[in-house]
Parts: structure tokens; sequence; C-alpha cells
């Protein structure tokens, strides 16, 4: 269970001080799909990059199964990147010049996971996002789609409770967009949580949970049925 | 992990191949210049040395220190004991001499190296009216006094002589002998006398009315000229390979420590431009390699890396690079050093006419100081690039940030 409270992340450009994240309060479950929809600005990457460890909090508490978050050490922080949560970009932020397979093991190594667990575990969370036919294919020769799936499979390397994907679908054409949304559904109904930016309103009805984002505040939460 | 992240220095390194070849390149050519220097320095002492003794030779007293095995070590111990006041003093080997004058209240007067091979006796003026004879009752080739007698068996001539008796005259009057035995003798030798301005005066002959000591040819030529009694130049068309130090007096140690200090700095400063540009040129390869890959170290972070393992991911990269040119330029200078200061050395020889002190000098503790130099050199210029890396933020490195960089 992941639980913000008053987060608030400020950013000060010159003399104008942008409120990119303003106070915001929510309880995430575990194992459920949430996806976050605003304008552009309203804060929504801002958010995500709090929820995993990649910028400080200017106040507010993140707590991650009870535990908090927001002042852990350097660290514990990276700890926390590593092992609680999967991130996956908009632009796939892979190596391109590493097999998939090579892409999908990094998570592992300050893991210290052992050499046959992890070849384990990497064989087996390339078949679950379909490309295990790929292993030792260079990424940079992928389509975007399978890209995208790459990268979900690294964010799911060392099985973290949470996956956060900030518009996972935006550089993807319909196709390919669809099938990294099933998998996020895939790994949803798995038992992960799943945190998702998009723009996509399609996207955003396959999500148990739509929340609105508007100047950097949750300006609603609308379940999907 | 460390297998793993070991391939990742190695295809780090690989990857940026134009980095890899300017950083290694440069920090191997300034190694180069700093190996010189360093190997130089080693050396600087043998060379002040030599070229100073060239200079002014009266300002050295030689002391032997590699005697053939005719005389032996106790034997010329003895000798160089054997001071005797306001008299000449005489080290003898078959192949090196050193003769100093001492006056008789205890002040070397003057002091020399003398390469000849052997036989022959040294009087001062008085020493000589002190045993009743003057310099011009000695015929201008003739030998003072040298007294041959037999001990070698190898060089028994017709007359049966081929050893020399060294004399020494004390100013009483009474000889102080010594057998030297002589294997080689001189083929043409002309020592033409000198005057010290004092009541000193050397004469140095050899018996060339003999015709046994005459007509033995293993020796070259050996001229000693003396345009006046500072400068001294001395043509030796052949020397063995007998090795001696040189000590110095006092004003020449000055001299030489001045030299010394003049020299280092030169060479210290040459080893710090090269130092600083090597440093400066891998800070700037870095940079921009390291900045060209932002987004996989933001990557790295986002995924989990800590801070730790960036840095050495980072500096990993940096110590194969420097330990690679380090190696580079060690071999490649102490190869190059051997050529290089052999020409050095025979262009010196242009001008002076020895050749004892300027020898490749290489030793470990040169090469490893030259090494350890190289390294840092090639360590510090990456320092702060990877700590930059190290320090930044995961989202700072990611492209995601970059929209707002402004
Ligand atoms: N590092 C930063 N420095 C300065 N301002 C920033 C920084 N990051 C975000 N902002 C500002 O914070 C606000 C929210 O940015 P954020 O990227 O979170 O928006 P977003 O909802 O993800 O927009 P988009 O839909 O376009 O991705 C914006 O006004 C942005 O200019
Ligand atoms: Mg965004």
């Amino acid at each position: 269970m992941l639980m913000v409270s008053e987060l608030k992340k400020y950013y000060k450009i010159e003399s104008n001080i942008i409120k990119a994240v303003d106070g915001i309060t929510y309880r995430f479950e575990n194992g459920k799909f949430y996806a976050i929809t605003g304008r552009s600005g309203s804060g929504k990457s801002t958010f995500l990059s709090l929820l995993g460890g990649l910028i400080n909090a200017d106040s507010g508490k993140i707590e991650f199964n009870g535990k908090e978050i927001t002042g852990l050490n350097d660290n514990k922080l990276s700890e926390y990147r590593n092992k609680s949560i999967g991130i996956v970009f908009q632009n796939y932020c892979l190596e391109p010049t590493y097999t998939c397979i090579e892409n999908v093991l990094l998570p592992t190594y300050p893991a210290g996971t052992g050499k046959a667990k992890r070849n384990e575990a990497a064989g087996k969370i390339l078949e679950y996002v379909g490309m295990s036919e790929r292993n030792n294919q260079q990424v940079k020769s992928l389509s975007g789609g399978e890209k995208q799936r790459i990268a979900l499979a690294r964010a799911l390397i060392n099985n973290p409770d949470i996956i956060l994907a900030d518009e996972p679908t935006g550089n993807l054409d319909s196709e390919n967009g669809k099938i990294v949304m099933s998998l996020l559904r895939k790994i949803a109904d798995d038992g992960k949580t799943v945190i998702m930016v998009t723009h996509n309103q399609e996207d955003a009805l396959k999500a148990d949970a739509v929340l609105r984002f508007v100047d950097g505040r949750i300006d609603g939460d609308y379940p999907n049925d | 992990m460390i297998k793993e992240v070991f391939r990742i220095i190695i295809r780090e390194i690989t990857r940026h191949k134009v980095r890899t070849i300017l950083t290694s390149v440069s920090v191997t050519v300034a190694g180069i210049l700093i190996c010189f220097s360093v190997f130089s320095s080693v050396n600087l002492p043998e060379i002040l040395t030599e070229l100073n003794t060239n200079q002014t030779p009266s300002a050295y007293q030689v002391v032997l220190s590699d005697f053939e095995n005719d005389i032996s070590a106790k034997e010329i111990e003895e000798i160089k004991t054997q001071t005797c006041a306001g008299s000449a003093r005489v080290f003898l080997s078959p192949y090196i001499t050193e003769i100093s004058i001492r006056k008789s209240d205890g002040t070397t007067e003057y002091t020399s190296a003398v390469f000849v091979d052997g036989d022959f006796d040294i009087y001062t003026k008085k020493e000589l009216a002190a045993a009743g004879r003057s310099v011009d009752d000695i015929p201008s080739e003739a030998s003072v006094i040298i007294s041959e007698s037999c001990s070698n068996e190898e060089n028994i001539s017709d007359d049966g002589k081929s050893s020399v008796i060294l004399q020494i005259m004390l100013e009483d009057g009474s000889i102080v002998e010594k057998d030297l035995i002589i294997n080689t003798v001189l083929d043409d030798f002309v020592f033409k006398s000198m005057n010290t301005g004092s009541e000193y005066e050397m004469l140095i002959c050899v018996d060339s009315s003999n015709d046994v000591l005459k007509n033995r040819s293993r020796v070259n030529k050996v001229v000693l000229e003396y345009s006046d009694f500072n400068s001294v130049k001395c043509a030796v068309d052949y020397l063995s390979g007998s090795e001696f130090s040189i000590e110095f007096d006092d004003q020449s140690n000055i001299d030489i420590e001045v030299e010394s200090i003049l020299y280092n700095t030169i060479l210290i400063a040459i080893s710090s431009i090269a130092l600083v540009s090597s440093a400066i040129c891998v800070s700037l390869t870095y940079t921009v390699s390291l900045r060209d890959r932002y987004s996989f170290y933001g990557m790295l972070k986002a995924i989990g890396y800590r801070k730790k393992h960036i840095s050495i991911i980072g500096f990993g990269q940096i110590i194969i690079i420097a330990v690679a040119s380090a190696l580079a330029s060690v071999l490649i200078s102490s190869v190059c050093w051997y050529y290089v200061s052999s020409a050095f050395m025979k262009m010196l020889l242009m001008f002076y006419y020895t050749e004892y002190a300027l020898k490749p000098c290489l030793n470990f503790y040169a090469v490893s100081k030259a090494f350890i130099l190289i390294f840092v050199s090639g360590i510090v210029g990456g320092i702060v690039p990877v700590l930059e890396i190290c320090n930044k933020k995961a989202s700072a490195l990611l492209v995601l940030d970059e929209q707002y960089d402004k």
C-alpha cells in the first residue's frame, strides 16, 4: 500500500514559483491499476517522480507498506527504487547497445541476485512480456512497442510491488499501445499496483481508477467500471 | 556483481572509442615527457659531475672505486693512507690513477684525474731539491725514478724488467716505495710540466729511454695539456672501462647543488606542465563523453544503482585507461630512453672528452615514480566529471528533465 499525504513540490524559476505538486493526499491500494490524467504541466510526471524517489518532496509524506520513503537516505532510496518499484518511461530509457536480456538483467546486479536465479527470472519475465525470442537482440533494433515491453520486463525483474509508468504508450502507435496496455493490465491483475500517467482516454479507461490532475492537485478520482 | 560491473566498465571504455583513444594518447604523450624528466633527474648528478669534471678538473678529487685485480683493494688502501707531508700522493691502478698533491700544511694544492697506465713518479721541486737533485738534472724525457723489478712472469722482457716501483720521496729525502705490477704499458706518453704558481712544481715523466716500457703498446695515447692552471683539457683516445667516483671539494659541491636545483626545477616544471595538460585533456574528454552518457547513468540510478556503483563504473574506466596509458608511456620511454640518452651522450662527447657518466640510467625507483605520476595525472582529470555524475540526481541525469534545463 502506498500512502501519500500533503505532498508538495514547488519549483522556483526566476521569481515565479511553480506549484508542480501542491498538497496531494491519496491512498493507492495494492494490486490496483491507477491512471493519472490531466493537462500538460499539471504535475503528473513530477508526482510520479516523487513516488519513485527520483526527486525529493518539499513537504508531505510518502509511505510504502508503512515505511516512510520521504527522508530516506541515498542508499535506502536506491534500494527502494531497485526492489520495491519498477519505473517505465515514455522514452523507454533502455541502453540501445545492450541486448534485451542484458537490459532486463541490469537491475539484478545491485539487488545481488545470484546468477542462476536472475537468468531464470529474466527468461520468465521476457516470456511474460512476449519477448522471449528476442533475448539476444540489441535493443536499438527493436520497434517502439517492443522496446517498451523490454522496459516493462526490466521494471518487473526484481519483482517489485509497484509499477510506475509515465506515458508508456505516448510514443507508440495504437496497435503497440494496446499490447503495452494489456500487459499493464495483466501486471495489475497479477497483484501489482500500477500507477500510469497517460493522455490517452482510452488507455485511462483500462485502469481501475482515474485520477485527474489540475494544477498539481487531484481534482477527482473516478473509479472505472 | 563484480564481474558484471567490470563488463559494464569495459563496454563503456570500448563504446567511447574516440574518448578512449584521445585520453590514452594524451596521457601517454604527457607520460613520455614525465618519464624522460624523471629518468634524467635520476641521471642528473652524474651528468653534472661529468660536465663539471671536464670544465674545472682542478676542483675535484678522483677516488678510485674499481680496481683491477693487479692491485688488491687492501694495497690501494695502504697506498691511500700514505699521506706524506709536502709530498705527492699517488694512487695507481693499471688503468686509473689519482694524483693529489698536498702541501705540508695539509691542504690540497692540486688534484686531478689522470688516465695513465701505471708507471711514473712524481716529485715536487722541493722534494727533488731535498733529494739533492734539481729538475734540470732530469733529462727532459727521462724518468725521474723508475725502478723496475721482476715480478710479473707474463711481462718479463729481455732485460727481465716488468714491474715498476713507485717511489715517493719525502721532504727529508727518505723514499717510500710501493711495488706496482704493470700488465700494460704506455705506448706514447707525454706529460708536460705544470707550474702551479707555488713552490711546487710537478714533473711527470715516463722513462722513454727505457725501450722496454716504450715499446709495449697496449695502451694508447694519453695527453694532458695544461694551458693554464684553471683550464685543463684532457684528450683520451683510449680509456679502459674501469669506473671511479668523483668527490667534490666544497666549492664545487655548492656549484653542483645550485645546478642540481636549477635543472631539477626545469625538469619538475616540464613534468608539471605535462601532468596538468594531460589532466586537463582527460578532464575535457571525460566531461564530454560522460555528458553524452547522462541518460545511461540516470537510468542506472533510476533502477536502483547507488552512488557507489556509479562511481565504480565511472572511476573504473579512468583507472583502466590511466593504468594502460601509464604502462604504455613507461614502456615506450624505457625503450626510447636508451637511444635518447646515448644520443645525448654522443652529443656531449663532442664537447667533452670522457664518457663515463652518461649511461642510460633506468632503475625501478625511476620507473615506478614515473608510473605513479602518470597514473595520477590520468586519474585527476577524471575525478570531477565522475563525481558530477555520481552526485547528480537520477532525474537530473535523465532526459526527462532536459525540457526544464534553461
Ligand atoms: N525540474 C524542474 N524545474 C523547474 N520546473 C519544473 C521541473 N519539473 C517540472 N517543472 C514544472 O512543474 C510543472 C509540472 O510539470 P510536470 O512535468 O509534472 O507536468 P506533466 O503533468 O507531467 O506534463 P506533461 O503532460 O506535459 O508531461 C510544470 O509547470 C513544469 O514546468
Ligand atoms: Mg509528464
